[in-house]
Formats: C-alpha cells, structure tokens, sequence
C-alpha cells in the first residue's frame, strides 16, 4: 500500500462534510425529540414516565 | 441401595442448581431486560444519528475518506465528469481543477458512511454469539456444563436479546439516517446544479449582451471568444473553460490548491494572465474583459484602407481625449501603427503578409473601457477567394468594411477631371473591385453558409477629392453615397451587396481632412461606430448623424489639402510602455 500523504483538497470540502454531517445530526436530533415528546406518547408510549419508574 | 440414594441425592441437587440458576437468570431479565432495551433504543438512535458527522469529519476517519476522493486527474481522465466538456474547448478536455463537492465528492462520501454503517450493523447481529463462544471456550468438561452453560443462557437472555434488538434498531436508525444524508446531499446537489445553471447563464448572457469578447490577436489564431482561458497564479495550469458548473460555482480550485474565480468577469478583475484557448497564447490582462469590436477590412490595393484607419485612430484618440477619455494601442502592431501614423507623411503601402496582424487599441470614454481591433491586410489577399484562405480573422466578425476607391471608376476620375480637380500625389487603387469584393463574400458564404444577419459598410475612401465636384459636394449620408455609385458604373456591385446582405448594407464616405476640417459625416470615425453599433455597445465618439451638427462641408472640404489623403495629421496618441 502506498504511503498515505494528505492531499491538498479544497477546503471547501471540509466546510461541507460538516455542514451535512450537522445537518443529519440536527435532523435527527429533531426527530428525536418529536418522537420522544409528542409521536410516541401519541401511541401510549412514555418514555418520560418509563424511565422515571426505573430509576 | 446407598448408591441409588446417592443418585438421587445428586440428581436432586442438579435439578435444584438448575432451578436456581433459572430463578436467579428469570429475576436478573426481569429487573434488567427493560432498562437494557431502553438503553439500546437510545443507543442505536444516537449511535446511527452521530456516526454521520463523526465519519464526515473525524481525524480518524481522514485516511479512509482522502482514499475516496476524486482529484483533477480522475476529472481529467474523464472518470468523473465525463470525457470532456461541452462546446469550443471539448479538444482540449477537463480543465486541471478539482470538482465540485455536490455531487462529485459527496457520492463518495455518502458511500463510505453508508457502507461503514452497514458493516458496524451487522457486527452489532454477530456480537452475543462471539460472547457466547468466548465464554465457552473458557474451559472444558463439566465445569463447561455446569458452570459456563448456565452463565452463556443467562448472558443471552439478558445481554444477548437486548443486543439483538439494539443491532435490529441500530439497522432501523441506519436506514433513516443514511436516507436523511442522501437526502441532504441531494438537495444540495440540486441547489448548487441550479446555482451554476443561472450564474453560468448570467454571466454568459452578460458577456454576449456586452460583447465582452476575446478574439485572439495571434496571427496564427484568429479565434473569437466570449470564453477566454486564464492561467493559474501559482501553477500557470491553463483553465481553458471559466464558467460556473462542475469545477465550480462560486470559485474554483486548480490542482495545485490554489483558489480561483468562476467566472471570466472576475478573472478579469483579478488580473490573471489572460490565455486564448485555442493557441495558449499569453494576452494582455484585460483581453476579453471588455467589450470588444473587431473591425476587419477588405478591399483592392491601394484602396486607402491603412489610410481610413489611420485617421480613425487619430480621429478616436482626439474624440475621446475630448470627452476626458483616451485611446492607447495595447499590442505591439497597434503601437507601430501609432508610431507610422504620428510620423506624418505618406504611409506606406501594408506589407502582403498572408496572416496580418490584429491592432489592439484600448478605449477609455465616460468611465467606461473598452476594446477596439483593427485588422488591415494588403489588398493583393482580396484578389481570390483562394487567397483569402489564410484570412482567418474574417471568421471572426460578423460585420466588414469594404473600402471603395472610387478613383478606380472611370466615371468618377472623368467628373473630376472636367472640374479640374487636382489628384495631387494621392494614388490609384488597382484590381478588381468586383473580385475583391466576391473574394471575401464567397469566402464568409463558404465559411458560415448564409450572410443572415451579417452586415457590410461600404465605404468610399478619398471624398475630399469627390466634394470638389458640385454635384457630389454633399456626399456623406447613406443615400448620396449609393447613388454616387449607382451613376458612376458601381451598380452591379451595389445590387450584388444589397442582394447578399439586405438591410445589413451601409453605405459612407471617408474623407482623411485635418480633425479641425472634417465634414462630421465624412468622418472615418463615423464607421468605427457603426461597427460598434453593430455590437450593441455603449460606446459612441460621434454624435448620430442626425444630431451631428452641420458643417461647411464642401468649403471645408475643398481646403482641405487633397494630398492630406495619404497624410495623416499630427495628434498624439497615448503609447503604453513595453
């Protein structure tokens, strides 16, 4: 295998894997949010009350 | 019978280890099954929403990622974008420039997340049976079965099922995230596509409204432009196709790491080194930057064609200093003509040179600058289509000059001689009108097929003699130019250009009198204009001629000096350093 040497790509390229990559994680922060408050309570599921009861 | 009681002694107590254990493993998945699944929804949630941004922009991940990338190289073998681009530059291939991040690079980058997310989900599956078989490996005979056997079925009721749902979650959470990247990186494709299409079209449409347009002063070139190429400022790798698209939208980067603009109207305003695409010849930093008008003329020998362009470039010089402005030649041939025309005296005939030079003046008029290119070649070159083959320069245009002598009409030197006109020193155009005239003509008919929307200004060279007789001492609009030809034995010429060009036929007279002097609408300046106007620039030197004001024509005319012909009066003209 060829030694590894760090290409000179644009930067441009680093701003953008970020930008998606924060982009899906803030998706699916929301997601998870709307799923925890509202959609699973929606069908009965607390997770909220579940958790409390455990611990 | 001791030994039967032993037996069962024995096989009681394993009932009850077992029956133990099965209490103990039922109490411990009943307090810890919930909690575990619990755990291992928000895991998998966690672990398939982060993974993304931690793959795309972890330090750890950098070699596997740059092992993915797509170079200018695979762009330039057509790995990428195709095998080349189209339009004029596809002969030259893919510009030396990496691609742009949507979609080139994120393709492979949503393919190295989604395939190491897959991968990590069905590890998750396998984990409790490699649990399960390292416990079992531990030891062997009946601690095995006695020991270990119990503690693997506990594992795998309470870790094991809560893995399997967390590896079955973790596949879920996978899906939804990998199709949420997809889906993030699919509308910034479409964004960034949308962004070039309308910047590039923009720009496009700008530089042709504008007539920003490169035509290469390279004799052995000739080729026109609205796209020039621009070399790299640290590599000087030629980018041949500057435009908004696949190597860019906003900026560009060249191979080397360098940044670039997108767009040729920024290139110009950095000041990068200006390269025509065709030939790779290095040209002046604001070539193609400006509006641009390309003034090639045809016409017999000695015809007066250097003489009407060197007292237009006197007479843009002086029309433009007046209006704050200025005219310097920006190329070598351009400064030597300045330099010939400022010497005074008569100019000498153009050399028969089968690939002339294109003279490059830069304009400068209320505020604005723009580009004005003369080409002049010899008259012998018009006497056959074949010898304008090497004319390439006349491709590039869609509007010419074909200079008249109208001393070379019988009709006209008997007129001037029954009112005793004195030619002076001025001389004779020799040739063939006809022929000069069809040899360029067939030539662009030949080249482009039809002369649809082209246009062609007759112009009739040497009128400070023609105003000397009564009759034509009015001559400079469009009609008493066209009726002096039509009734002095240049009809057939008249209807042959009005046949092939229409409404794109004009007609004017040039006179070559001191600036002071000179009829407005005799002026030589007066057909720059038009060229321009055929471009639809903002450039103007003269009033239009119905605005222009009237001057004493025929007097002013008739003291004019007739040798003043081949003369052209002193007027400097600024000439840019080396």
């Amino acid at each position: 295998m060829p030694e590894y040497r760090l290409s000179p790509q644009p930067r441009s390229y680093t701003v953008f894997r970020a930008v998606v990559g924060s982009l899906v994680l803030a998706i699916g922060g929301a997601v998870g949010w709307l799923l925890w408050t509202w959609i699973l309570p929606l069908i009965g599921v607390d997770l909220t009350a579940i958790l409390s009861g455990l611990f | 019978m001791p030994y039967v009681i032993l037996f069962f002694i024995i096989l009681a107590l394993i009932i009850g280890y077992f029956v133990l254990l099965g209490r103990i493993i039922v109490f411990i998945a009943g307090f810890a099954l919930t909690p575990l699944l619990l755990l291992a929804l928000g895991a998998s949630f966690i672990l398939a929403a982060v993974m993304p941004v931690v793959l795309l922009t972890g330090s750890r991940w950098r070699e596997n990622r740059d092992r993915n990338l797509r170079t200018p190289a695979d762009v330039r073998r057509g790995a990428v974008l195709g095998k080349a681009p189209r339009g004029e530059t596809a002969g030259y291939g893919w510009d030396p420039a990496w691609p742009t991040y949507f979609p080139y690079q994120a393709q492979r980058d949503f393919a190295f997340v989604s395939r190491w997310m897959w991968n990590q989900s069905r590890v998750f599956f396998a984990l409790p049976i490699h649990w399960a078989k390292a416990l079992w490996h531990r030891s062997t005979g009946m601690v095995r079965w006695a020991w270990w056997l119990p503690i693997i079925l506990g594992m795998l009721v309470t870790l094991g099922i809560p893995s399997w749902i967390f590896a079955v979650l973790v596949t879920l959470f996978t899906s939804v995230f990998v199709a949420v990247l997809w889906l993030v990186m699919a509308a910034a494709t479409v964004v960034s596509r949308a962004g070039g299409y309308i910047y590039g079209t923009v720009e496009r449409s700008r530089r042709r409204r504008e007539s920003r347009k490169l035509t290469c002063p390279n004799s052995d070139c000739y080729r026109a432009t609205y796209a020039p190429g621009y070399q790299c400022p640290t590599c000087s790798k030629v980018h041949r196709l500057l435009l908004p698209g696949p190597l860019g939208v906003l900026r560009r980067v060249c191979e080397c790491g360098t940044g670039m603009p997108s767009t040729v109207s920024r290139a110009a305003k950095h000041r990068l080194t200006v390269v025509c695409p065709y030939c790779d010849s290095r040209l002046d930093a604001t070539a193609g930057a400006r509006p641009t008008v390309l003034v090639p003329v045809f016409g017999p020998v000695a015809a007066g064609k250097t003489t009407l362009f060197a007292n237009a470039v006197r007479g843009m010089a002086m029309l433009s200093a007046a209006k704050s402005g200025g005219l310097s030649p920006v190329n070598q041939p351009a400064r030597r003509f300045v330099e010939l025309a400022e010497s005074g005296g008569v100019l000498p005939k153009t050399v028969d040179a089968s690939r002339p030079d294109v003279m490059v003046f830069e304009v400068s008029l209320e505020g604005r600058e723009y580009e004005v290119q003369l080409v002049d070649a010899a008259g012998e070159r018009f006497a056959t289509q074949e010898s304008t083959d090497s004319l390439t320069y006349i491709d590039a245009s869609d509007s010419w000059v074909f200079v008249l002598d109208p001393l070379m009409l019988p009709e006209v030197r008997s007129r001037l001689e029954e009112h005793a006109v004195d030619l002076g020193p001025t001389g004779v155009g020799t040739g063939d009108l006809a022929s000069s005239y069809q040899s360029v003509v067939e030539r662009i008919k030949a080249t482009t097929g039809d002369l649809k929307g082209r246009a062609l200004a007759i112009v009739v060279t040497k009128a400070d003699l023609l105003v000397r007789v009564p009759e034509w001492s009015d001559l400079g609009s469009r009609e008493s130019v066209k009726g002096l030809l039509m009734e002095t034995g240049a009809h057939n010429l008249v209807k042959s250009a009005e046949f092939d060009f229409g409404k794109g036929l004009e007609f004017f007279a040039s006179e070559a009198s001191n600036r002071e002097t000179i009829d407005p609408r005799r002026d030589p300046v007066r057909i720059v204009d038009w060229a321009v106007a055929r471009r639809r620039m903002k450039l103007r030197f003269l009033e239009p001629e119905s605005a222009a004001p009237e001057k004493g024509s025929s007097t002013s005319a008739q003291e004019a000096d007739a040798s003043a012909q081949s003369t052209v009066p002193a007027t400097p003209v600024t000439v840019r350093g080396e």
